[in-house]
């Protein structure tokens, strides 16, 4: 599946304090035209008409992208079923939004875009999240976010949050923990360390050690009662693909994103995704002059599809947990490294959490299932 | 299903009068008044929820009447007093639509109810800020996974029935606590979201027929969404270990929240064996009648 990364806008109504798309300098506030909306899901249509075992996702992102206002996704779904007729079946839309600017006039749409549950992000601990550049206003932002949870629930959407773990997220990560699960009953939250890449004039950045002390104070209580926190990661996935062998990844650790991903600015500039553009990099040229295959085949693209081979032959060779990670996100490989041909810090974390919570607390040992075939010749 | 709303009002035969279509709970203080409140609804065009007898005294002390069969009745007693005198009226007591209120401040008073769950009479453990909570823990065991027959003690027994992963669900109603459920009559007929209305601004009406417009006010739809402000305002409640049942239901009763937290957190596992326990009770198909011929 193809998954596209749809900008609808940079602007944001919150300054959330880790956040550098609502801190770059060259913002596009500006959201994305009914032409490039149309060009989209021409483009999209072509694809998947092209291949019947080809699927797409539509990843509406900003900024806020509920700023777009109720038209914006009227108009989107006009289009997919006027320019997509055949193949719309085969498109998913998914929506990450903070859900303060949501009313009960996005619902309609939203269902027709087939859209019943959405993404969101959260953070209980004042001063993180908010209006205000200067002083973020904590308290306007959770009423303005209860109220979107409220309209979602009454709607019968579902919803899921990302909690980015601080440097105020470690005095108490089993409260935290709590808190995120209690707001809805199936508690479906995702923990991610935050991912700081100039100044950190909030002291909010964390090593990934602590990211992994985080994670393993909550992992005991998640492992005894996962039954009753099924949605919560990264413990379910990290279960799934462990002791499952599901083998589903996201798409820092999939090591595949090269041929499946692909970021739409709102002035239609295509990049391999948010962070890729928000940095310049992997420019894919504009959606107006590429198909779909085009983009995916876009030489740019090339140290990222030879990423897989360097890392297994040189810094991930040993490692056991290669097929769990692929040594991260590209784009955080960049970030440390300024090459994308290295892991990233954070397969420490990820290892440093098997190695000592995960394995020791489940007593389940990950080999993957390269590792454990018989070597040749054996 | 049950009508929305249901009211609370104290006997008073004009306010009952005046409501129509209505399911009503009619709060006596005396025993005496259970036949008159009875009749009351009976002959006003509403239908009785059932009786609450506020009994300031111990169980024991309450004379059951014969004509009090049929009449669902909820007695709120301080204690159960002595049981031998109890039982001398237990063969009545058993053939009455009864559940027995009594508060769980200590042990004994949690084996008081153990006791008269054991003899078949419903009951409710009331929460109040001098519970004991180890006691409370104990009965809430022997309610939930206890082996030997006995009937439903409350709130647990709502509680573990209603406990869904995928949706939370008050138990307020157990002690007609629950706004979306029933709203609160006074004798001057004003009307309020919660049983401890007493300052005016706690009411939403002053005219008990203004009622249509209820779930609409601002005032409703805060009461029915109360717990949410444990989010917004966050405090104890929303970092509990136990909120996924009581959802801050004790909030306001309770001051050292490490004791209600501990229980319920406590009565989450036991609830989820209860209910593992119910699934596996269910009948199994007999899989050689899905051949036999229609």
């Amino acid at each position: 599946m193809v998954a596209i990364i749809a900008k609808v806008t940079e602007a944001c109504n919150s300054y959330c304090a880790y956040c550098d798309v609502v801190t770059k300098p060259h913002q596009q506030t500006a959201t994305m035209t009914g032409a490039v909306l149309e060009c989209l899901y021409q483009r999209v249509n072509d694809y998947l008409a092209e291949d019947r075992r080809r699927s797409c996702e539509i990843i509406w992102h900003g900024g806020e992208p509920l700023l777009a206002g109720v038209e914006f996704y009227t108009t989107a779904a006009e289009l997919c079923e006027k320019l997509c007729p055949t193949t719309r079946h085969r498109i998913n839309h998914s929506l990450q939004t903070n859900l303060t600017q949501l009313t009960g006039a996005f619902i309609a749409p939203l269902r027709r875009l087939g859209i019943t549950s959405v993404g969101t992000s959260y953070d209980p601990i004042t001063g993180i999240r908010g209006p205000g550049r200067e002083r973020r206003r904590s308290g306007v932002y959770n009423h303005q976010f209860m109220r979107g949870v409220r309209i979602l629930e009454q709607a019968g959407f579902g919803w899921g949050l990302i909690y980015v773990v601080t440097r105020q997220s470690l005095a108490d990560p089993v409260g935290l923990f709590y808190f995120l699960t209690n707001l809805s009953p199936r508690g479906s939250v995702m923990f991610n360390p935050v991912l700081l890449y100039g100044d950190d004039p909030l002291n909010l950045a964390i090593t990934p050690e602590e990211y992994v002390d985080f994670l393993g104070a909550i992992f005991p209580i998640w492992w005894k009662h996962r039954e009753r926190y099924p949605h919560c990661s990264p413990f379910k996935s990290l279960t799934d693909n462990i002791v499952h062998r599901s083998q589903v990844f996201s798409c820092g650790d999939a090591g595949r994103c090269h041929g499946t991903h692909l970021n739409v600015a709102p002035d239609g500039a295509v990049s391999q995704c948010g962070r890729s553009a928000d940095w310049k990099l992997l420019d894919y040229g504009s959606l107006f002059d590429h198909s779909i295959v085009e983009i995916l085949a876009h030489p740019e693209r090339e140290p990222l599809r030879q990423r897989d081979a360097v890392l297994a032959s040189s810094e991930c060779a040993d490692c056991r947990f290669w097929t769990l990670c692929h040594g991260g996100c590209p784009l955080d490989a960049w970030a440390d490294q300024k090459s994308f041909h290295h892991k990233t810090a954070w397969c420490e974390a990820k290892r440093g959490f098997i190695e000592k919570y995960f394995e020791p607390i489940t007593g389940v040992r990950y080999e993957s299932a390269e590792n454990s075939l018989p070597k040749p010749g054996c | 299903m049950m009508a929305w709303p249901h009211f609370v009002l104290p006997f008073e035969p004009s306010l009952i009068a005046e409501l129509r279509d209505r399911d009503l709970v009619v709060v006596v203080e005396s025993p005496d008044e259970i036949r008159a409140a009875v009749a009351a609804v009976r002959a006003s065009d509403n239908r009785l929820d059932c009786i609450v007898l506020r009994w300031q005294q111990p169980l024991d002390a309450l004379e059951f009447a014969e004509d009090w069969a049929g009449v669902p009745l909820v007695v709120e007693a301080v204690s159960l007093g002595k049981l031998h005198r109890l039982s001398e009226q237990l063969d009545l007591i058993r053939r009455l639509e009864l559940r027995v209120d009594l508060p769980l401040a200590s042990a004994a008073q949690a084996v008081n109810v153990q006791m008269l769950a054991s003899l078949g009479i419903p009951c409710r453990a009331v929460f109040g800020e001098k519970t004991d909570w180890d006691a409370a823990t104990d009965l809430m065991t022997y309610a939930l996974l206890g082996r030997c027959a006995h009937a439903p003690i409350e709130p647990f027994a709502f509680i573990a029935e209603h406990f869904d992963q995928d949706r939370y669900r008050g138990w307020g109603e157990v002690s007609f606590d629950q706004p979306d459920r029933y709203l609160h009559v006074d004798r001057q007929g004003r009307v309020a979201l919660f049983p401890s209305a007493s300052s005016p601004s706690a009411f939403l009406h002053k005219d008990l027929r203004r009622l249509d417009d209820v779930t609409t006010l601002p005032a409703y739809q805060a009461a029915v969404e109360r717990w949410r402000r444990h989010f917004l305002h966050p405090d104890d409640c929303a970092r509990c270990p136990g909120w996924k049942l009581c959802r801050g239901q004790l909030a306001e009763t309770v001051e050292d929240k490490s004791t209600c937290s501990a229980f319920f957190s406590e009565m989450l596992d036991v609830a989820e064996q209860y209910q593992t326990q119910q699934r596996s009770r269910e009948p199994k198909r007999n899989k050689w009648l899905r051949s036999s011929p229609k």
